[in-house]
């Protein structure tokens, strides 16, 4: 028998915040358990598990297979990288990367809307198509000799950050050293990711949120109810966007070199694979997804199965094909993806009743309905 | 003038190759609602396989096959050019109908965003394997047509090459026979049944899993001639048919997703403006692919279902 608990009981809260505080524990605890280098990849996952969470907006709870945010991770870091390198801030110093990155995502929406509006029109896989296009043409944009783009993003050869995040005094004495700066960098990352996934979260549950999915489920349903459609797609477009340039910010911030090749159709390919695998329309999904591509891909990296007659070296090509062969059937055997998968699991061992939610107003009951009420 | 038709020339033969992709991808989605993205890799693995039995150099690993003498034993190994190129298209044939009976004939019912990350998966499993077994350098391949300096014929006082003439030739030849095992065979009608209403089909008795195989062979032998196509005339890598799927995905929504005239129409679209674009406008070529992107863009917002698409009707 399953253990059953009343939402919002003494019970049902304690559990929660023994859950947040395991997490809690566990976030801060990372960079300390892991070595240097593992700490970096944890870093990677999270700017991808925050690009995923744009994406989940747009794609999971919108409905619309805009496949092209690659696109916007890129212009994020690109923004990043010309303001904390080449412009003066105010004519004073260079810009720092707090100051930077807010910058970079309020481009990055300002892009976002634009795309939104051929999306207001093309549907399905044709939208997918133009925005793998887009993402396909990305790099060929960033380096660009004219305009001075190739100059700020670094061109084929890319650009390496020398303003770069590193510990200050008082970091150092609490034991951050400069030598490895990962292990730094993953707090404010981490913090970032967390502010982002506690906005998306709210966003999702509250009206405009519900709005993005009532246009997913019923379009025309949605429009008579009320909902403004071109408003709710347009912002949808830029809030996603704008995370997206969150996460090329961060990456700008943690990694301290960007080139273009990076932000193409292999990324966009990377954050519809995380998001698949993760779960479409869950929030959590957009962690879980980012870590299996960063980490699976790791992993069939360092893989070596002797089969006798021949043995697979992950070293070479060979692990992407196995990474591929992964992606393939975990897909088989949670198509809905992991969270999904794990909801239905943890459902068979707790179980969570929903309170009932008190009404605002009295419910007239049937039979005394007004004659403008009744539905055919 | 002549500059025009040159150029007119120039862009045929990637039209050709796009075309013939995106008839690939037009077929599968057609009848299934599926795009998939594996079929340039399914098609560079053919066309590698091809290049084995021509007895091509091979190098790497799996290429050692060709000096093993495992293959020796083959009557009439190695063959010549246009039967290796036959035989990589009964490969990519049989190839396209393995995946849609072990793979997606058991996704039947998922979500049309796992089955796209399934051939996306299926597409990084092909470039690892077609990568691990032959290297990722770009090699030559053996020539199908004449592919020297001179082969061309003058035309208006321009250069039209016999590897633009022979790929014209030999699409035009895949299309009628495609045509005629589509309307004059009873495997073909039954697929057309399909394509127009699955369920309906299903309930008369047509065998759907078996009669979608053979759209699948039809588009994976498609994919295989087209990488032979442009094997034999450019040096190939692992990679070079995943940039002309690129271009063959938006020749295919010019077209419109479902209209088979719509992806041979989109394909000489977009290679005669992949051409023509930086030709009279002096842009560099990587603005060239945008000026390709936003064209896409203005002919869907005023046709979103492409050119020829069947516009789809909403019922409220």
């Amino acid at each position: 028998m399953p253990i059953t608990v009343q939402e919002n009981s003494a019970q049902h809260k304690l559990h929660r915040l023994i859950g947040a505080g395991a997490f809690g524990a566990v976030l801060v605890a990372l960079p300390f358990i892991l070595p240097e280098f593992q700490v970096g990849r944890l870093n990677r996952a999270i700017y991808l598990a925050v690009a995923i969470l744009g994406l989940q907006l747009v794609l999971g709870y919108g409905g619309l297979l805009a496949l092209g945010h690659s696109a916007f991770i890129g212009t994020g870091a690109f923004i990043t990288t010309w303001l904390v390198m080449d412009q003066p801030f105010f004519g004073g110093d260079f810009w720092e990367f707090w100051m930077a990155i807010p910058i970079a995502m309020l481009v990055c929406a300002g892009a976002g809307s634009l795309i939104a509006v051929p999306a207001l029109r093309i549907k399905g896989l044709y939208l997918a198509l133009i925005t793998i296009a887009l993402a396909t043409v990305f790099p060929g944009l960033a380096k660009i000799e004219s305009f001075g783009i190739a100059e700020a993003t670094g061109g084929v050869n890319g650009r390496e950050l020398t303003e770069k995040l590193v510990p200050p005094g008082w970091a150092e004495s609490l034991g951050f050293s400069a030598t490895e700066p990962g292990r730094y960098r993953y707090f404010p990352v981490v913090l970032l990711a967390i502010a982002a996934f506690w906005v998306v979260n709210n966003l999702i549950k509250s009206r405009p949120g519900r709005s993005v999915v009532a246009i997913r489920d019923n379009e025309t349903g949605a429009a008579v109810s009320g909902v403004d459609l071109t408003r709710t797609k347009v912002t949808n477009f830029a809030v996603s966007a704008s995370l997206g340039g969150l996460a090329g910010g961060m990456w700008a911030m943690d990694k301290g070199f960007v080139a273009e090749q990076d932000y193409g159709f292999v990324l966009a390919i990377d954050l519809l694979v995380g998001l698949v695998i993760g779960g479409v329309a869950t929030v959590p999904g957009a962690v879980v997804g980012a870590l299996v591509v960063v980490f699976i891909r790791e992993f069939t990296k360092g893989l070596e199965i002797p089969l006798g007659f021949y043995t697979i070296d992950g070293g070479g090509p060979l692990s992407q094909a196995i990474f591929g062969f992964i992606l393939v059937v975990v897909t088989f055997f949670a198509p809905g993806g992991l969270v999904w998968m794990f909801r239905l699991i943890k459902s068979k061992f707790y179980q969570v009743i929903p309170e009932i939610p008190e009404l605002s107003e009295p419910v007239i009951p049937l039979g005394q309905t007004e004659p403008a009420m009744v539905m055919s | 003038m002549d500059l025009f038709i040159q150029r007119l020339f120039d862009g045929l033969f990637n039209g050709a190759i796009y075309a013939s992709l995106a008839l690939a991808l037009v077929t599968i989605y057609r009848s299934t609602g599926l795009l998939n993205f594996a079929q340039a890799e399914l098609a560079t693995f053919s066309a590698y396989v091809g290049l084995v039995l021509a007895g091509g150099s091979m190098g790497a690993s799996f290429g050692g096959l060709a000096g093993t003498g495992l293959l020796d034993g083959l009557p009439g190994y190695p063959f010549s050019v246009p039967v290796a190129v036959l035989l990589a298209t009964i490969f990519g044939m049989v190839a396209g109908a393995l995946l849609e009976v072990v793979i997606f004939r058991g996704l039947e019912r998922g979500s049309p965003l796992a089955l796209v990350n399934v051939t996306i998966g299926l597409l990084i499993v092909l470039s690892g394997l077609t990568t691990q077994f032959w290297g990722g350098a770009a090699r030559i391949f053996p020539q199908l047509f004449p592919a020297d300096f001179d082969d061309f014929v003058w035309i208006g006082g321009a250069r039209l090459r016999y590897t633009t003439i022979g790929s014209w030739a030999t699409l035009l030849v895949v299309l009628v026979v495609i045509t005629l095992l589509m309307n004059r065979t009873k495997a073909g009608l039954a697929f057309r049944a399909i394509t127009s209403n699955r369920e309906s089909a299903r309930l008369m008795g047509i065998p759907v899993g078996r009669t979608l195989m053979l759209g699948w062979a039809v588009a994976g032998g498609l994919g295989a001639l087209a990488a032979c196509l442009t094997a034999s005339v450019v040096s190939f890598s692992p990679f070079t048919m995943l940039g002309a799927l690129i271009y063959a995905l938006a020749a295919a929504t010019l077209g419109g997703l479902d209209s088979p005239k719509g992806a041979i129409v989109g394909g000489i679209i977009v290679a005669q403006a992949q051409t023509m674009i930086p030709g009279y406008l002096g842009l560099p070529t990587e603005l060239a692919v945008v000026a390709a992107v936003i064209v896409l863009v203005v002919v869907l917002l005023f046709k979103p279902s492409g050119l020829f698409g069947t516009v789809r009707v909403e019922r409220v």
